[in-house]
């Protein structure tokens, strides 16, 4: 399944109801969706703050094969910033520093199972992937 | 869906989806707390680490007045990832 959305803010809404649309036709188990919701506005949203074209439209691909959810966001107008090679942060020393940010990548990291990272000629692609907990039919 | 309430002067209720398109809502009330408050999070549904962020920056604000924000009622999800930033380190649960 695929959904296109313009890459701001304001696409939050039609990205969590394209995962919704996701979990009812792959009937995927609630905890997976959470996490995935997570990890999908995270990287999303650093899209948004991190690459230039704001407004353009960015590719979601979500995909299910062999009980493992694959999700890849394309941006086509990005800089080439690989967020899998972030330093971890180190979660206790920013919450006793009262930090307001820094957790997105974070969050993406333990709640998905994978996450890769491409970019070629202004454009990136970031893959998420989750092994299915449990389905619910 | 996401929605905020002050109720009284010491309680927010959250409900709904808390992500990074509500934070600017969510300040609206978040900015007049000036007393120890608890967020009632029983009808949160899901937050990001922009909800965490904006929940972390009043609880500091508070914090340098003297108060403190004490959450209640987070469902297991909401828990998970307060739990996997640790936030269970500086906010009180009941």
């Amino acid at each position: 399944m695929q959904l296109t959305a313009p890459k701001r803010l304001e696409s939050l809404d039609a990205v969590f109801s394209f995962l919704t649309d996701c979990q009812n036709h792959y009937k995927i188990d609630g905890d997976s969706v959470y996490a995935l919701s997570i990890a999908v506005e995270e990287v999303f949203t650093n899209l948004i703050k991190y690459s230039p074209g704001k407004g353009v439209d960015v590719t979601i691909n979500f995909e299910l094969k062999e009980s493992t959810i694959s999700v890849q966001l394309i941006d086509y107008e990005a800089v080439n910033f690989d967020l899998t090679k972030l330093d971890t942060p180190d979660m206790e020393q920013l919450a006793l520093n009262g930090s307001a940010g820094g957790r997105g990548i974070y969050l993406v990291k333990q709640l998905m199972d994978a996450v890769s990272y491409r970019y070629h000629e202004g454009t990136s692609e970031i893959t998420l992937l989750l092994k299915v907990r449990k389905e619910y039919v | 869906m996401f929605d905020i309430k002050l109720v009284g002067d010491d309680k927010v209720l959250l409900e709904g989806r808390f992500d990074a398109s509500r934070t600017a809502l969510a300040n609206t009330i978040l900015d007049k707390l000036a007393v120890t408050t608890t967020i009632d999070m029983s009808r949160l549904e899901y937050i990001s680490s922009a909800g965490l962020g904006a929940l972390i920056a009043a609880r500091q604000r508070l914090a340098g007045q003297g108060g403190k924000l004490v959450i209640s009622g987070a469902n297991h999800h909401v828990m998970h990832v307060m739990k996997l930033a640790r936030l269970d380190l500086i906010f009180e649960f009941m």
